[in-house]
């Protein structure tokens, strides 16, 4: 097949992140450190301050499903009285448990500790039943909805409930652990995420480019150790040099997509298991995402943090995480993603069993759609269950949308 | 469609229709509910009638072209309604965060209704046992209380809240009369006109449900005992969160050889669960109201797991088995399914999962309701 896709060299260094990751896990074992399992954007800051190590189960699931093993782990869970209608990442995680961790696409160490914050309820539901199942105490940091992000007062008292359950959170693991949380560590892991999400943002800006020298699917691929080894100092150096070789891309006039005929916007979190064919087919005709939902709210996430007053500052990312937002401020800071981006359609994957991301997805995009006159296609899927993900079907309906592009392009030259 | 026994059927089939006649009559404000979680009292108060959303029946209309089909029932609906301009005798929406399809669709209705409607979203927190959670929901029902004064442009004085406390007080002590009886003498009453009488206290002032309650209650001491039927083996109906019960699964139940003895649902007892401790003040009443009252799967308990309350509810009234209704697409109750069954399983209570979606009730559900109840018999 023809080659449509460059891979930025950077990415062969999630090898050494992964594996230095994974021997801490494996020490942590042997030594009797603790283990969290964490969702994606859960204050690991305090995890690491504490000397206990992060883990993701998200983050197998979406491994399971990239080796095809998804499908087969859901229905373990469905067959132990699990809807299929529930997110695919706790069904396959699940599954793992329930086939008595048996079938796993890795080893997953059991965790001593769970810690979630509110922000997706589907989490704190999975995380509820892990802690049933595997009797270990949960932590949950219960975010309010902001759902007006101009109300002074409403945000601050917001902050302030995160900010005293994040305390509450430490003294916990203090008791835990038996002993202080480290506080230099914790400024140093909040710097650390700090200057990775500021990173993140230079890398991310590069997409404005035409062309431009990366497409979102190389941002999902290098998106990884933002949220799994988040606070590391290897995590900056990754997106330092990541930043290096972008930035080489664009003094060259590299284009990500060969000839750039398309800019588009990708909403909704993408089927992993079929991230390389996405990204091919739409390379294939010339088409770069240039702006997605999943990726630039992690600069804000991560720029928001401050070692200067960690927890304050931990609780106002918290918050302040893209999906914890209202509609309005959600709306418009896409308007100006693809205003900037000179975006001039949207391909929208609706995760049927991620209803908390993709519940209000096409009624948003029908306010982006009225407001820029742009098309928006949809494309059904999921982000790990294969069975709900149609190939052929996607094929059709996106090639078809770039002829509608076209034309349009044709009707303002 | 399902015959109509009363007054209560009357006015919960006809509520549109009866809640304008009732608008042009007082001149009052109608503020709509959401389910769940909304507070009414402080509707009250102000002077307004809180009306509880029961969503439609109707096949969608417009709602498909902004939501996908995979989300609940009722929110589909009730957006489907406000799109369609059904609700336009309402003045304001208030709707609490209960969970992430509510608060993140319910977020884009603003845009769809005029600027004089009031929305408000009361930002209900998932933790119901910590001081600083308590602190939270303190501060969002002073917020709330806040904006409908501002809203209705009346001031809600602490006399206020003390006489609408005493109305609902008095509303839910009838309410509980009916469910104490039902739980007793079970065959004098039918499944169907117990959710009507809760449907209807939803959607009409309480002052008035309580004197047509009153009236009801008195009506069927005379009746019986010779309206009692035989009563069937004794059953609790769980589940069914946020939206009407569908009469034709509890007629199938009943047809079956069941008895409703007691239930956990949102047109049941949910509804009236919290006693209303009028000893503490306003807001830390209303705080009680959302952090007691009957387990529901949108709120943290770690305390109390999933199908704990069932247990005991089941004990309490001599139930021999448990029909919970799984609300199609509704994630958050389904999270919970296997570990209420397994908590019915280690209570020795057998139980069974009916899934509804609207469609009415099909043949092979009747069909293993009919098991059930059978097995339950031997």
């Amino acid at each position: 097949m023809e080659k449509t896709i460059y891979p930025l060299k950077t990415g062969e260094q999630q090898a050494a992140l992964r594996e230095a990751h994974n021997a801490a896990v494996a020490r942590a074992r042997e030594t009797g450190q603790l283990i969290a399992w964490c969702t994606g954007q859960a204050p690991i800051d305090i995890l690491r301050a504490a000397d206990i190590v992060p883990y993701f189960p998200e983050n197998i699931s979406c491994l399971g499903a990239a080796r095809g093993m998804g499908s087969d782990l859901c229905q373990i869970a469905e067959e132990h009285g699990f809807s299929p209608e529930l997110c695919s990442y706790g069904r396959i995680n699940l599954g793992i448990i329930l086939s008595e961790w048996q079938k796993s696409p890795a080893k997953v160490p059991r965790p001593d500790l769970l810690y979630c914050p509110s922000t997706c309820q589907t989490h704190l539901k999975w995380f509820e039943e892990l802690s049933r199942q595997l009797h270990v105490p949960l932590l949950v940091l219960d975010l309010p909805q902001v759902h007006n992000t101009g109300d002074g007062e409403y945000v601050a008292a917001a902050t302030e409930y995160a900010r005293r359950q994040l305390q509450e959170h430490v003294a916990f693991l203090e008791e835990l652990t038996g002993r202080p949380l480290d506080n230099a560590r914790l400024e140093e892991v909040v710097a650390a995420g700090a200057r990775a999400g500021r990173l993140w943002g230079e890398i991310i800006a590069m997409a404005k480019q035409r062309p431009s020298p990366i497409t979102v699917f190389d941002l999902f691929v290098h998106f990884g150790p933002l949220s799994l080894y988040r606070g590391l100092n290897e995590t900056v150096t990754y997106y330092q040099q990541l930043l290096e070789e972008v930035q080489e891309r664009v003094r060259q006039g590299f284009s990500a997509v060969g000839e750039e005929r398309y800019r588009l916007c990708w909403d909704g979190i993408p089927a992993w298991f079929r991230l390389g064919f996405l990204g091919r087919t739409l390379a294939r005709h010339g088409a770069c995402c240039v702006v997605c939902e999943q990726v630039y709210p992690w600069v804000e996430f991560m720029e928001t943090l401050d070692p200067r007053r960690p927890l304050e500052s931990i609780a106002t990312a918290q918050l302040f995480y893209h999906i914890n937002l209202g509609a309005d401020h959600r709306i418009e800071r896409l308007v100006r993603e693809l205003q900037d981006s000179a975006v001039e359609g949207i391909v929208v994957q609706s995760d049927r069993t991620c209803k908390t991301v993709h519940g209000d997805q096409l009624a948003r995009m029908r306010v982006i759609q009225e407001r820029l006159n742009i098309p928006v296609v949809a494309v059904e899927g999921d982000m790990c269950d294969q069975r709900l993900f149609h190939e052929a079907d996607a094929t059709a309906r996106i090639e078809t949308f770039l002829e509608l592009l076209t034309k349009r392009q044709g009707l303002t030259v | 469609m399902f015959v109509k026994d009363s007054v209560f059927d009357d006015i919960v089939e006809r509520r549109d229709e009866w809640l304008r006649a009732w608008k042009q009559r007082t001149g009052k404000k109608l503020i709509g509910c959401f389910p769940m979680h909304v507070p009414e009292i402080p509707i009250h108060a102000a002077g307004a009638l809180p009306v509880v959303l029961l969503g439609s029946d109707s096949p969608a209309r417009t709602v498909d072209q902004y939501l996908p089909s995979w989300l609940c029932h009722p929110l589909r609906s009730t957006m489907d309604q406000l799109l369609n301009g059904e609700l336009g005798y309402l003045d304001g929406l208030v709707i609490a965060d209960t969970c992430d399809q509510v608060k993140r669709v319910a977020d884009l209705w603003r845009r769809y209704l005029p600027p004089s409607f009031l929305v408000h979203h009361l930002a209900v927190p998932r933790k119901v046992d910590s001081a600083a959670g308590q602190a939270w929901l303190i501060a969002e029902l002073r917020r709330y209380s806040r904006a409908l004064a501002a809203f209705l442009e009346v001031t809600i004085s602490d006399e206020a809240f003390a006489q609408s406390i005493a109305v609902y007080r008095e509303n839910r002590a009838l309410l509980r009369e009916l469910y104490r009886w039902r739980a007793e003498q079970p065959g004098l009453f039918r499944a169907r006109e117990i959710a009507s009488v809760v449907a209807a206290a939803m959607v009409m002032p309480k002052e008035e449900h309580s004197a047509l309650l009153s009236g009801y209650l008195a009506a069927k001491k005379e009746q019986a005992p010779a309206s009692a039927r035989d009563a069937g083996v004794r059953l609790i109906v769980s589940g069914n969160l946020c939206e009407e019960l569908e009469r034709g699964i509890v007629e199938a139940v009943e047809d079956a050889g069941g008895e409703v003895v007691a239930d956990d649902l949102f047109t049941g007892s949910r509804y009236f669960a919290s006693p209303l401790d009028n000893s503490v003040p306003p807001l830390e009443l209303l705080a009680a109201e959302y952090t007691g009252g009957i387990a529901c799967p949108t709120k943290h308990t770690p305390a109390s797991p999933p199908g704990a309350h069932l247990v005991e509810l089941a004990s309490a009234t001599r139930a021999k088995g448990v029909v919970v209704l799984a609300q199609g697409f509704c994630e958050i109750h389904s999270w919970e399914w296997p570990a209420t069954q397994a908590e019915l399983d280690r209570a020795q209570i057998p139980g069974i999962l009916v899934e509804i979606d609207h469609g009415g009730t099909p043949e092979r559900v009747k069909t293993r309701l009919a098991a059930f109840v059978e097995m339950l018999r031997e």
